[in-house]
């Protein structure tokens, strides 16, 4: 037995020393009164002495134990079942996970169904179990906390039984990842506010987490609840952890990109499985996008063992609309035991023909006069070698750049940055903004290169280059194997396997020193480390990534800086480098389930349902995404929503981990269940469905 | 102190109507085997009463043979002054009191200090009030102030100062001491021959063995006796509310008690003590009567007349 006020119980345990001291002080404090009848009064006090003093010692018994039972009840005596008396009130918060492992089938009802009935038989049923009376007849409080996403508060504490259990009702698995230890803190929070607020004087606190226990929820090794320094102790009652391991296939996966030469887009899903066993089997995989042909099922043919495997579809266009700019694809395989994360989603840029702008000088040269080629020229055959490249390039004077001459446009090469005015740099940096993708070559025509420090910090990043460009003798090449990046991985991915032989001839004579950059923002790196292409997405004003996309050359492309421009890498460079740049540029493609959607600001979003996004001014969106899928703006923006891989993770805790997790809250009771029912429905369930 | 100031003006109108008689009024006027031995001298006829044998021929009234044809003889009584004895109680216990003297009350030593109208005051005022009647009537009045044994005595008089003798003796008199009331009356008793009117005016917080032993004597000695027995509200109720550290005033180891838890007790062993007290007079064919130091004498005194009066009516 313990107390939920031990001060309390310790004061009262103290007090019982008052009755002891007044008593003494009555005696020391005796008034000397003159008495004629002594005879009669020392008769008297003789016949009632010794019934007085029994009295006496009765009473200042009764005083003291009157005190010290005070202190105790105030204290609120609590045994593991509950407090000593069926009138003391709880204040019952009820943690639900339903993360998406809560979708778990485990016989002909789900793991959050299952669970919420044994919360029923907790909360709303507690009088039995607990030694207190159930919500309804009662006057206990009950509160509903939600652990999937931002821990979120389904039902403000209240003791209309009603209402308790129409909340219940209500909580349905979540495809935003649990945060239970959140959750936990978050009901922990709200006893202490409940408490802070004067509510609920004296009602005993409690905690009943119904989870699984998963390892999508208790992340292996994760650390305890925080505990609460000179807070009251909370009774924490938790289901019993699941202990079954079941079986599960997920699409973990899907990339998408347009091929390098026609209009199909290539899909890849990553399919992966995790069980008890992992026995040979097939598993059906199965791509669609709107507007494009749907190929046939793949079947994956797992081996026994074989936790991984990869699917790839060509997806033509069939009946895509001319004007399309970006599809959503949606691989999905099987329905099986846990319906999050059978399907997967992607959004891939389908536009056809995109306009480049390029920012240099007009020149007129015959053909033998390479050497004075400039970098403008270069990059506008490249990026428009021929007719049907699907880019169409627009030449800009650097004195008429503004924000007029970059409407429409989705990239622009910036090949005299020197000679452009501040106010063309300021607009280049709004267009970047938003999403367009800007390509920057230091000045081709000398070798003092001031404009740096101006042109970047308008563009909103943070790279720098140097005042004067420094020759090379003898030339440096590119690294013939370049080191895996980010940037390289995401706009390069097309020309990833060929990079090397195209790397490999490319020699640079004269190159501006880069400064202000990650190692992860170097697309493509010289043989001493240094970087020959780069990337950055720009800052906001505060000083948030959001859209865009800054490609820095340390080189111009004209040859009297390297020899680039006439070597193979030239025009699939320029082209990868808009085209995956502008992917990436337009924000984020893919969202996970629970944050916040980066896209075109004040775009409003609609996804399946009904469901809708508002983006703000900042270009994030006002709320978290809640639901995975593909989620499109009427600007044409597509952002595909996927579950985290983590947050399907099946992977039982053991007992004693939970234990360990919730101890730090207060007295833990792991609430008896018929667990052996529950793991034989269990893998009863996970046979069937066994791939 | 002004001896007026121990018998208010409203006292002495209570007590005006009645006359003093004692009940036994002196020896030659009872009649039968006790004769009076001054009859003849100042008598005064009584009453009618049948002739018997033994009685004397002279006795006879003639004048009622002549009209009825039957004997009766006249009785007389004897008009004799009659000695009252006072024994006033001025042991310690007799400074107890709990009213508060007011203006024009007077007091004694006990009271001068505390501002208490205490029993030994209350006594005073009795026995002021008894002696002034008893002069009034022309009887011979003595006093006697004892503690262990008689301190002051004033000896019977009935002369017109007598009276102012009497106060002033009580009013000078210390208040201490232990009662001794059995060696006191022995000491008065070797004092008085002849017959008297004993009052003892007193608290009889003393053993009631002695006081019967005392009582005893005096009428063995054919004394008449009255006890006034003179105590204060507080101990005849007892309503302290406060424990308190209670010191005897005649000295010995003080209490400490809680006189709430034994009010019930104390006042029962009052209650038995004082029908002690009473039952030891009526069974020596005494009086006894309770006095509350809060309430005036007056009454008392009329209770005490009216009723020795009715008795000397039924003596006869």
């Amino acid at each position: 037995m313990g107390f939920l006020h031990p001060a309390i119980a310790w004061a009262g345990v103290a007090s019982v020393a008052l009755p002891i001291i007044i008593h003494l002080l009555f005696r020391r404090r005796r008034v000397p009164v003159e008495w004629a009848a002594m005879e009669l009064l020392r008769e008297a006090v003789r016949r009632t002495n010794r019934r007085l003093r029994f009295e006496q010692w009765l009473v200042l018994l009764l005083r003291c134990l009157a005190l010290l039972a005070a202190g105790l009840a105030i204290a609120v005596p609590v045994l593991d079942g509950g407090a000593l008396s069926g009138e003391v009130r709880r204040l019952v918060i009820v943690v639900v996970d339903n993360g998406p492992t809560s979708a778990l089938r485990v016989g002909e009802e789900t793991e959050l169904e299952r669970m919420v009935d044994e919360v029923r038989r907790a909360v709303l049923e507690a009088g039995a179990a607990t030694g207190g009376g159930s919500a309804g007849g009662a006057r206990d409080r009950v509160g509903v906390v939600l652990a999937a996403g931002a821990p979120q508060l389904a039902l403000a504490p209240t003791s209309d039984a009603g209402a308790i259990e129409q909340a219940l009702a209500r909580v349905e698995p979540s495809e935003m990842a649990s945060d239970l230890r959140g959750a936990l803190a978050f009901a922990a929070a709200t006893i202490d506010t409940e408490k802070a607020a004067g509510r609920g004087a004296g009602e005993l606190p409690r905690i009943v987490v119904a989870s699984a226990f998963r390892r999508a929820s208790v992340a292996e090794g994760a650390a305890a609840v925080a505990a609460r320094e000179g807070a009251q102790r909370i009774e924490v009652l938790s289901l019993v952890p699941a202990q079954d391991v079941p079986a599960d296939v997920r699409v973990a996966r899907v990339d998408a990109r347009p091929a390098p030469a026609g209009d199909a887009v290539l899909v890849r899903a990553l399919v992966v499985r995790e069980g008890p066993s992992l026995e040979a089997g097939q598993t059906f995989v199965r791509a669609v996008a709107q507007g494009m042909s749907q190929p046939p099922a793949r079947a994956v043919m797992w081996e026994k063992g074989q936790a991984e495997a990869t699917v790839d579809f060509q997806l033509v266009p069939a009946g895509l609309a001319a004007d399309a700019r970006r599809i959503g694809v949606t691989v999905s395989i099987d329905e099986d035991r846990l319906a999050p994360g059978n399907t997967a989603y992607t959004a891939v840029d389908v536009r056809r023909e995109l306009e480049i702008g390029v920012v240099g000088r007009r020149v007129s040269l015959d053909a033998s006069d390479l050497e004075r080629v400039p970098a403008s020229l270069w990059a506008s055959r490249a990026l428009s070698p021929g007719a049907g490249s699907g880019m169409r390039v627009r030449d800009i004077d650097p004195s008429a750049c503004d924000a007029r001459a970059l409407l429409g446009l989705d990239a622009v090469v910036l090949a005299r940055p020197d000679l452009v005015s501040p106010d063309a740099c300021d607009a280049l940096g709004a267009f970047a903004r938003a999403g367009g993708v800007v390509i920057v070559t230091p000045a081709g025509e000398s070798t003092a290169q001031s404009w740096g420090q101006a042109v970047f910090a308008r563009l909103g990043v943070t790279v720098r280059v140097s005042a004067e460009a420094v020759d090379r003798d003898p030339p440096i090449r590119l690294a013939e194997e370049q080191a895996p990046s980010s940037m390289t991985s995401s706009l390069l991915a097309s020309i990833g396997p060929e990079l090397s032989a195209l790397s490999a001839p490319i020699e640079t004579r004269r190159t501006v020193e880069c400064s202000g950059f990650a190692r992860g923002e170097i697309v493509l790196a010289n043989a001493d480390g240094s970087p020959f292409v780069l990337a950055q997405a720009p800052r906001g004003d505060d000083g948030r990534v959001a859209r865009g996309l800054v490609v820095v050359f340390a080189a111009a492309p004209e040859l009297a800086w390297t020899n680039l421009p006439v070597k193979p890498l030239m025009v699939p460079l320029f082209q990868e480098l808009v085209r995956a740049g502008i992917q990436m540029a337009a924000g984020d493609n893919e969202v996970a389930v629970g944050d916040v959607m980066v896209g075109e600001p004040n775009a409003v979003l609609r996804g399946a349902g009904g469901a809708t996004l508002t983006v703000s001014p900042d270009g994030r969106s006002t709320e978290v995404v809640a639901r995975a899928g593909l989620w499109q703006s009427d600007a044409g923006a597509i952002v595909a929503a996927n579950l985290r891989g983590d947050s399907l993770a099946l992977a039982p805790t053991a007992v004693d981990a939970v234990r360990a997790l919730l101890a730090p809250m207060g007295d833990v009771r792991i609430r008896e269940v018929d667990a052996a029912s529950v793991q034989r429905d269990a893998r009863g369930a996970g046979d069937q469905n066994n791939p | 102190m002004r001896a007026e100031q121990y018998l208010a003006p409203e006292t002495l109108a209570q007590l005006a109507p009645f006359e003093l008689r004692a009940r036994m009024i002196v020896e030659g006027v009872m009649s039968g085997m006790h004769r009076s031995p001054y009859q003849g001298l100042a008598v005064e006829f009584a009453e009618h009463r049948q002739y018997a044998p033994g009685d004397g021929i002279r006795q006879i009234d003639w004048k009622v043979f002549a009209r009825t044809d039957k004997l009766y003889v006249k009785r007389y009584v004897q008009e004799t002054n009659l000695d009252v004895m006072v024994l006033v109680d001025r042991s310690a216990s007799m400074r107890f009191g709990t009213l508060e003297v007011k203006k024009g009350w007077g007091g004694t030593d006990a009271s001068r200090g505390t501002g208490k109208w205490t029993k030994f005051d209350h006594a005073t005022a009795t026995a002021a009030a008894m002696a002034y009647m008893c002069l009034q009537q022309g009887d011979r009045v003595g006093l006697g102030l004892f503690d262990e044994e008689v301190r002051t005595q004033v000896k019977r008089s009935s002369q017109r100062d007598q009276w102012r003798a009497i106060v002033g003796a009580l009013s000078g008199e210390p208040v201490a001491g232990r009662a001794q009331i059995g060696r006191s009356i022995d000491q008065m008793l070797a004092r008085v021959t002849n017959r008297a009117l004993f009052v003892v005016v007193s608290d009889f917080l003393m053993p009631v063995d002695e006081l019967r032993s005392a009582v005893a004597r005096l009428a063995h000695r054919g004394h008449d006796l009255v006890l006034v027995q003179t105590l204060d509200r507080q101990e005849l109720r007892f309503d302290l509310d406060a424990p308190g550290r209670f010191e005897g005033l005649e000295g010995g180891e003080a209490i400490e008690t809680d006189p709430r838890a034994v009010r019930e007790a104390y006042l029962a062993l009052m209650r038995e003590h004082v029908e002690s007290v009473d039952r030891v007079a009526r069974s020596f064919g005494a009086d006894a009567l309770v006095c509350d130091t809060h309430e005036s004498v007056g009454p008392v005194m009329a209770a005490l007349l009216d009723r020795r009066m009715s008795f000397s009516g039924r003596r006869g």
